[in-house]
This record gives C-alpha cells, sequence and structure tokens, in this order.
C-alpha cells in the first residue's frame, strides 16, 4: 500500500507526462473503436441495403431492346429496364429522374411515400438544401410534380453528378425517382438495364458472358457499367476501406508515440530511483514486489487512457456514423458494436505498454543491490556519438545544443518522430487540397478550352454547327484486363479546345498518339509502347503505339487526329460522335446522350475544396494537440534532467533569456528535421493512398504539396513548440540556485 | 576594503521556528588577499559565502564588494554581478558532464565581457591536453582543476571557493591549493575560501572563525605560508 501511494504521488508529481501519455493513448483507442466500428456499421448499412434493394452488379444500355426474361433465365440473373434523364428544374439545377424499379435497384423511402401519378421522390439533402418538402409542387422537365416523399438509391448511394464532379453541390444537383409511366413522357431519357446475378461469386465472368452472349445476338452494347465501378456506389465500400485502415494506421502510431514515451520515462525513472531501488532490496523486499509496483504506473496509463478513450470512442461512433449517412443515405440502421474490437482496445494498449514497461523493469532489476545503492545515476556513460562529436569549430550555444540532442538519443527519436506524426496530421489535409487544386488549375481548367460537351446518341457526320468543334470518342478496355477501361478521343490536329502540354511544359497538338499522364502512370506507358485494347461497343481489338505523354491530370485519355480515329474506327473520316462549345446548345429530343458542362465541373471541385476546410481545421487542431504533447513532454524532460545545469547556470550568471534559448531551444533541430522529414513521410503516404484509392476515385489524383502549405505547415509546428516551450519557462524560473550549491551534499 | 560585511543577518524557516543561520557578522578582506572562512558544519559559512557572491539574500546588514552594496542589488543587478564580478569553485565541481572540458570553460566564457582565452586558461590549471575529454575521463582533481579554469576564466574580480579540496585527497589537495594560491598570485584575484580544514588557513592572509553563525575570532597573518608546505 505505501509503495502504491508512491506510484500516485510520482504520478502527480509529473502530472504532464502522464496526463499527455494518457491523452495520447486515449486518441489511439478511441481513434481505434470510432473508425473501425462505424467501418463495420457502414459496411453493414451497404450490405443490407444493396440485398434488400437488390444493388445491381451492371447497369447497360444497347441499341435495341432485349429480352429480360430469356436473358435473366440464361445466366440466372435478375435483370429490369430503367432509365435516367437529366432533367433541368430551375436555370443551373439540375435532376437526375429515375424510372422507378421493381426487381433491381428497388429505391427505398426514407419518409412518405412511394412516388404516384404525378408525384415524384427525391433525395432528401436536395430536396432540404432547396426547400422542397414532402406536399410540394416541383416542376421537372415542364411538367410539375407533387413530392411524395425522400428516397434512398442503391444503384446512386453517393449522390454525385459524374466522376468528374467528386463531389455534389445539392442546390444544384439532386436525384429524383417518377414511375416508369411518368418516366416515359420525359424528353432526354436514356434507357439502362439493371443486371443482378443471383449467384454471387465470380460477377466479372458472368457480366463477361452476358456481354458475349448479347454481342453474339447481335445486338450492339452503348455503355457498359460494373456497380464496382460506379462511383455512386463504390464509394461506399472505399470509405469503408479507408475507415478500416484508419482504424488500424492512426492508432498503432499513436500506440507506438506512447510505448516510445512511457519507456522512456520508465528507463529515466528506475534509473534515477537505482539509489532506492538498492535500498528497498536492503530493506527485504522482493524483486517481485518492485517489479508490481514499477508495473502499476504503465498500467494505470494505459487502463484510463485506454478505457476513456474507447469509450469516447463508442460515443463518437454513432455521431460518425450518422454523419456519413448524410453523404452516403442509406436507410438507418441501429447503430451496432463489436464488443470484442472494444475489449481489444482496451486490452492491447496495456499488454503491450506493460510488456515494454517490464522489458525495462527486469534489466534494471536484474542489477546487484550493491551495485544499485552505489547509484548508477553519478555514472553518467558518454554516448559513442558525444565522442565522436568534434564541434571546435561551433558557437557555443549550437555546441550547447548538439551536446544536448545527443545525450538522450531516446528522447530526441521520440521527439523526432512525434514531430514527423504532427507534420504529417498538419500537412495532410493541405495535401489534399493542393491535389484537387493542382488537378482543377492545372488540370481541367488547362486543358479544356471550352464550356460545353455534348455527346451525341449516334455518330453524325458533315459538318458541325458553326462556332462548335467536332471530335470522337470510343470507350475501350484493356484486352488483358477489361477492369481498365478508358477514352480514346480522336480531335482535330490543330484544335485549341483541347491544350496538352509535354513534360517540359511545351504545348503539343494531338497530331499523333497522346496519353495522357495518369493513364501513362496507370498502364506505366512511355513513348514508344503499344497499348492493345478492344472496343466495348464492337469488341474489336486495336492496338496503339503511344508517341507522347501528355503533362496533364484532367482524366485518362489517348488522344489522337481525327481522321486517324476514324480510320482506326472504321467510322467515314467525317464523322463525329460529339462537339466542343463555348455556348449552351439545344438539340431534338433523343440526340444527345450526354452534356458536360466544364463550369459545373470546375464547381463540383470548388465545393470539394470548400468541404474540405473543416477537415483541414480538424486535422490541424488534433496535430497541434499531438505535437504539443509531445513537445512539452520532451522539453519537460529536458528542464528536469538539466536541472543542475540550469541552477549552475543561474550561478554564474546567466539571464532568463539566456537560460531558455541554451536549454529549452535546445529541441529546435530535432524540431526543424522532424518537420523535414514529415514531408517526404507523408508524400509517399498520400501516394499511396491515392494508388490504392485510383480504381474506386476513377481519378488518379496527382500528389502535390503547395509550397505556401508547406510553410504554413512549418509555421504551424514552430508555433506550437514556441507554445510549449512557453508552457516549460516556468519550471526554468523556478528551478533555485541552490541546487547547484547543494550538489553531492545529500 | 575590497569587500566589507557589516552586522549580516540572516535566517530561514523551518516549519513554525526560525533558525537564525548569521546573527550580525561582520568582515573585511583587502583586494588581492585570500580570505578563509573555517567553521564546522551548520556555523553559516555557506550561507555567508552565498550572500557575498549574490546568490542569496540577507534578511540585514550589509554587503559591499569592490565598492558596490550588493546587499541593495535587484535580481537582475545580482545576475550583472555574479556574471561579470564573481567566479565559483564548488567542492564537488559541478562540471556537466556531456561537455567536453574545453566547453565547460565555455560556458562561463560565453557570458563573460572580457574572458580569457579558454586555451590559457588551461594551461594555467595544466590540463591543456585534456581540452576534449569529458568529466567522467578525468580524475577528481583533474575536474576541480577544470572547475577553478572554469571560475578563473573570465577574469573575476572575486574567486569564491566553496571547500575546494573537500573531496580530494592529501596530495591533490595540496596541489589545488597551490594552484589557488598561483591564481592569487599571477591573477591578483581576491579569493575567498570556506572550510573546515584548519590547516588550510595557514595561506590566507585573514582567516575568520565562524561559529553558530558568528565571527568568534579573526586572524591576520603578516606572512602567509605555501601551499605546499601546509601539512594536515
Amino acid at each position: 500500500m505505501a509503495l502504491f501511494k508512491k506510484v500516485i504521488r510520482s504520478m502527480l508529481e509529473h502530472k504532464a507526462r502522464y496526463i499527455g501519455s494518457m491523452l495520447l493513448l486515449m486518441i489511439s483507442s478511441m481513434m481505434f473503436v470510432m473508425a473501425s466500428n462505424t467501418s463495420i456499421n457502414l459496411e453493414k448499412a451497404f450490405k443490407t441495403f444493396s440485398e434488400q434493394n437488390v444493388l445491381s452488379d451492371a447497369e447497360f444500355s444497347v441499341d435495341t431492346e432485349i429480352d429480360t426474361n430469356a436473358i435473366g433465365e440464361k445466366f440466372n440473373a435478375k435483370v429490369e429496364l430503367g432509365g435516367t434523364a437529366d432533367c433541368e428544374v430551375k436555370p443551373g439545377q439540375k435532376l437526375r429522374v429515375f424510372a422507378m424499379m421493381n426487381e433491381v435497384n428497388i429505391p427505398a423511402v426514407e419518409e412518405g411515400s412511394l412516388s404516384g401519378a404525378s408525384e415524384i421522390m427525391l433525395n432528401r439533402l436536395f430536396a432540404e438544401t432547396n426547400g422542397y418538402g414532402i406536399g410540394d409542387t416541383i416542376t421537372v422537365a415542364g411538367k410539375e410534380f407533387t413530392v411524395s416523399g425522400y428516397c434512398l438509391l442503391p444503384n446512386f448511394i453517393y449522390v454525385v453528378e459524374s466522376k468528374e464532379v467528386m463531389m455534389n453541390d445539392p442546390s444544384t444537383f439532386g436525384v429524383g425517382v417518377i414511375s416508369k409511366a411518368e418516366f416515359n413522357t420525359l424528353p432526354d431519357r436514356h434507357y439502362v438495364y439493371a443486371l443482378r446475378f443471383n449467384e454471387r461469386d465470380n460477377i466479372q465472368t458472368q457480366e463477361t458472358a452476358v456481354k458475349t452472349e448479347l454481342r453474339s445476338q447481335g445486338i450492339t452494347i452503348t455503355s457498359w457499367q460494373s456497380t464496382d465501378k460506379k462511383i455512386n456506389v463504390s464509394y461506399v465500400p472505399m470509405e469503408v476501406g479507408v475507415l478500416s485502415k484508419v482504424s488500424v494506421a492512426v492508432p498503432l502510431v499513436m500506440l507506438l508515440l506512447t510505448c516510445v514515451l512511457l519507456g522512456m520515462l520508465m528507463w529515466r525513472m528506475i534509473k534515477g530511483e537505482s539509489v532506492l531501488i538498492g535500498t528497498f532490496y536492503a530493506l527485504g523486499y522482493r524483486r517481485k514486489a518492485l517489479r508490481r509496483h514499477y508495473l502499476m504506473f504503465p498500467l494505470l496509463v494505459s487502463a484510463i487512457g485506454a478505457v476513456v478513450g474507447s469509450v469516447l470512442g463508442i460515443l463518437l461512433t454513432d455521431l460518425m456514423f450518422k454523419f456519413l449517412l448524410t453523404a452516403f443515405p442509406m436507410p438507418v440502421q441501429e447503430t451496432i458494436y463489436n464488443n470484442w474490437l472494444i475489449v481489444f482496445a482496451v486490452l492491447f494498449p496495456i499488454t503491450v505498454l506493460c510488456g515494454v514497461t517490464l522489458g525495462i523493469i527486469s534489466k534494471v532489476l536484474r542489477i546487484p543491490a550493491a551495485i544499485l545503492m552505489k547509484g548508477r545515476e553519478s555514472q553518467k556513460k558518454i554516448n559513442l556519438i558525444e565522442r565522436k562529436l568534434r564541434l571546435e569549430r561551433l558557437k557555443f550555444n549550437t555546441k550547447f545544443q548538439i551536446r544536448e540532442q545527443v545525450r538522450s538519443l531516446s528522447r530526441s527519436f521520440f521527439l523526432l518522430f512525434g514531430v514527423v506524426v504532427a507534420t504529417m496530421l498538419i500537412l495532410y489535409g493541405f495535401t489534399m487540397k493542393s491535389s484537387v487544386d493542382y488537378m482543377l488549375h492545372k488540370g481541367i481548367k488547362e486543358m479544356y478550352n471550352l464550356k460545353y460537351e455534348y455527346v451525341f446518341t449516334s455518330v453524325k457526320t458533315g459538318v458541325p454547327p458553326t462556332g462548335t468543334e467536332q471530335f470522337n470518342a470510343a470507350y475501350v478496355s484493356l484486352v488483358e484486363n477489361d477492369d481498365t477501361s478508358f477514352y480514346v478521343v480522336g480531335t482535330l490536329p490543330d484544335t485549341e479546345r483541347i491544350r496538352l502540354k509535354d513534360s517540359s511544359g511545351r504545348p503539343i497538338k494531338p497530331e499523333q498518339n497522346i496519353v495522357t499522364l495518369p493513364l501513362a502512370q496507370k498502364l506505366n506507358l512511355k513513348p514508344g509502347d503499344r497499348v492493345t485494347v478492344f472496343n466495348t461497343e464492337d469488341g474489336k481489338e486495336r492496338t496503339f503505339i503511344v508517341e507522347q505523354v501528355a503533362d496533364t491530370y484532367a482524366g485518362e485519355f489517348l488522344f489522337m487526329p481525327l481522321d486517324r480515329f476514324n480510320t482506326e474506327f472504321g467510322l467515314p473520316t467525317n464523322a463525329y460522335i460529339g462537339i466542343w462549345s463555348d455556348e449552351p446548345l439545344t438539340f431534338p429530343q433523343g440526340e444527345v446522350q450526354s452534356t458536360k458542362s466544364i463550369d459545373a465541373i470546375v464547381a463540383g471541385f470548388g465545393h470539394l475544396i470548400d468541404q474540405m476546410g473543416p477537415m483541414i481545421y480538424g486535422l490541424i487542431f488534433a496535430a497541434f494537440i499531438v505535437g504539443l504533447i509531445i513537445i512539452y513532454i520532451v522539453t519537460g524532460l529536458v528542464v528536469e534532467e538539466s536541472r543542475a545545469n540550469i541552477s549552475l547556470m543561474k550561478v554564474f550568471g546567466y539571464r532568463k533569456k539566456e537560460i531558455n534559448r541554451l536549454i529549452l531551444s535546445s529541441n529546435t533541430i530535432i524540431v526543424i528535421l522532424g518537420y523535414l522529414l514529415g514531408i517526404p513521410a507523408l508524400l509517399g503516404t498520400v501516394g499511396a493512398l491515392y494508388n490504392s484509392l485510383a480504381d474506386t476515385l476513377q481519378v488518379v489524383l496527382p500528389v502535390k504539396l503547395n509550397f505556401w502549405y508547406m510553410l504554413l505547415g512549418f509555421v504551424i509546428v514552430m508555433l506550437t513548440y514556441e507554445v510549449a516551450k512557453l508552457m516549460c519557462r516556468k519550471k526554468v524560473a523556478r528551478i533555485p540556485m541552490s541546487e547547484a550549491l547543494k550538489v553531492g551534499m545529500e | 576594503m575590497f569587500i566589507t560585511v557589516e552586522n549580516l543577518k540572516k535566517s530561514y524557516l523551518m516549519g513554525e521556528s526560525k533558525n537564525e543561520v548569521l546573527k550580525g557578522v561582520s568582515l573585511t578582506l583587502e583586494k588581492g588577499e585570500i580570505g578563509v572562512i573555517l567553521g564546522p558544519s551548520g556555523s553559516g559559512k555557506s550561507t555567508l559565502m552565498n550572500i557575498i557572491g549574490g546568490v542569496d539574500h540577507a534578511d540585514s546588514g550589509s554587503v559591499h564588494v569592490d565598492g558596490v552594496e550588493i546587499t541593495a542589488l535587484d535580481d537582475d543587478a545580482l545576475t550583472d554581478y555574479r556574471r561579470n564580478s564573481v567566479g565559483f569553485v564548488f567542492q564537488f565541481y559541478n562540471l556537466i558532464p556531456n561537455l567536453t572540458v574545453a566547453e565547460n570553460i565555455e560556458v562561463v566564457s560565453n557570458i563573460s565581457k572580457s574572458a580569457l582565452n579558454t586555451d590559457t586558461v588551461l594551461e594555467a590549471v595544466g590540463l591543456e591536453e585534456k581540452k576534449r575529454s569529458f568529466p567522467k575521463q578525468l580524475s577528481g582533481g583533474e575536474q576541480q582543476r577544470v572547475s577553478i579554469a572554469r571560475a578563473i576564466v573570465k577574469n573575476p574580480k572575486l574567486l569564491l571557493c566553496d571547500e575546494p579540496t573537500g573531496a580530494l585527497d592529501y596530495e591533490t589537495a595540496r596541489g589545488m591549493l597551490s594552484l589557488l594560491q598561483k591564481i592569487n598570485s599571477d591573477f591578483g584575484t581576491t579569493i575567498l575560501m570556506v572550510t573546515h580544514n584548519t590547516a588550510i588557513s595557514g595561506m590566507a592572509n585573514k582567516v575568520y572563525k565562524l561559529r553558530d553563525g558568528e565571527i568568534v575570532e579573526t586572524i591576520r597573518h603578516d606572512e602567509t605560508v605555501a601551499a605546499e608546505r601546509i601539512e594536515w
């Protein structure tokens, strides 16, 4: 009991160290419990929604009507004809209207009722943002509908207009569901078959079999969208994957930080108490009792940190899950918790921390009592680096600060590691923003010199409308991997609408076969390489030789001269599938398959960048707290271990500022080094993350970090460091001169 | 007079009771002289030296050093006083273990206005070969020499030595005292030494016997004994 009191008193004497360790562990357990449980809930919600509302495995369009029953029977699948139509509600406000499905992609009613005649269901965010309540009237494509309820679509969970937009602005885009009878009256409707296999294995192979069957019947597939590649759906499993990764990576880093920190603190404490340990031995205490005593420190820290963190994690899981359901609307499920994960979140840190500490304690306790009683502290060893350092030519202050760093390598390593982690947290959001900024400004805005792109339902020939420029395009897939698809685009060789440049920034014209950088990186292509693809429309194989790589991140394209394209694809030389224009154009019903507004894409990116704000600020705040804890603890340790030196300096006539500069600022080198190492560590991590998400995002993001953000990150890290130093100043001021005068007197 | 202490009083509170450590001490020492304060443990000799060194404050009375009343100085002025005028030599050397010999000396020369060259003082204490060594690699006597070199590098007006031979063996201690005597004669530094070793008093110009916070006897030596001839 007396020894336990010593534990409590020691912890109270050095509150900051132990509270700091607990906080790090708390963050670790909280993140683990929250991220893993949210991931489980999201996965369960998605799985339930997919199964109950019969999410399609693929959606496709063909050039003629097909017998859905025959295909369904042959491939043991459900096939249903549905469709979508992009309709204007108000100028600049578009609604994607879906035909009500009964067998596949069945909409769920979140509130209200299914839509009947002259009724429509809307997605809640669009309805609420634009003030459409249930019972209100909305005019879609010139026809009035009554809002019957709010819907959730299994094949359009993540509401976003196209993959290029990335994040939706609910004031300009939403979805609605109307009956098939109403749908058939809409202009610009596009019919789509939804297909779901009853056999749930080998979906890809089954899809290929259906495609082959359709082609064998002489049917042309005009589009084929596998659901696992459709961003409106695939973002959900991606989020589940990201959360699973986060739930492991972040807590592990935090736990590692805490292990290093607590291990270091215990090592120092036990070393400092070696005389006391020797005395305990002499008093008859057994090694077991002392081991138990010192294990109380990590046990208390880890138990309090892990339990409080896990409880916070449980509380935050529900909030996080509900928040994610606003981004990925699905029928609300009751939040579930995996008890084993919670138990693991509590026990794992306790086991790891106590294990590490046990190793350290056992090492010290093996030393005979007589030696311990002499005091190991007085036998301060000079390590190899200290001995080898030649600092004669440097100024005294620099020498002193370097010596302070090499005096305790574990302390310096801990600080370095901590600053690297804090830097990565601070710059993570900035890197994402820089990447999107870069893609927007150096990619889309730079490449597209146009405002609208219209793609027709069938190939046209002749001269395009005045003021527009024609192009042709084919959606192709790799022969060896039909999951990898991209567009081959034929443009006028001297086009001004598409601006490309080479790696040195020189403009290049599509007078030859040019692949964009994301595609080149994805397929590992360089000039001279061949790429063999098949056209998803006619199934024919073609091989193209890459002649140049364009340094643009606007998308995955292979550009070539229009006449070459037409020859390759067996089309008349003056054929085109779409036009580019600076003015909005109108076309007869059924003539246009899709319209792309570059301004809308840019606005979508702008919205995405705006949405990143809270995430960036949140990460900066978290980094500030983690950085502050780490730097404060380390600076506190430096002060604690330099008490005698500080006291001596005061006796010698050092002023407060001079002592602060020497002692508190001795970590500056490590903090700066940690920041500098944090940048490549972050860029590498983000690069790996982008690559792992590229398939799901359908966009290859460049890893970029703006110089000004780097500078801002540096300012934040240094500010954190200054705050930690400020907090430690009092400690320095409290050290009396008498400490130096009493050295060796006790 | 270089040092004038008048009716100096100092007490500490020990819980409820008051412990009077100095009960009206007065002494004087001329510039360039060696003074020794002799007394047993608890007599107040270290407290007296700390007040003269500007490390501690007196309750009443005054201390003048080289014409400056240091008992009237505020903390900042006392810092300047210690920084520019006083050198300290401690019983247990108080060297910074992770700094080399030369760097330990630079701790002081770094903040001194007119510091001597580090190599010069190392030569003066006979340690020019050890400048790159760490304290742990030196003997006790060598460490005390470094401590002396560190104290004199700023060329102080006053050198305060607290039991400078207390942790040394007989021969090393005598060598140390010779060194202090040499510094006194070479640099003209006034030295005030605290010790309980009565044998040391022979090398002092003035000896103050302190007992229970009071000076019970002051002895003036017109002729001082060379340190190497001192025996105990």
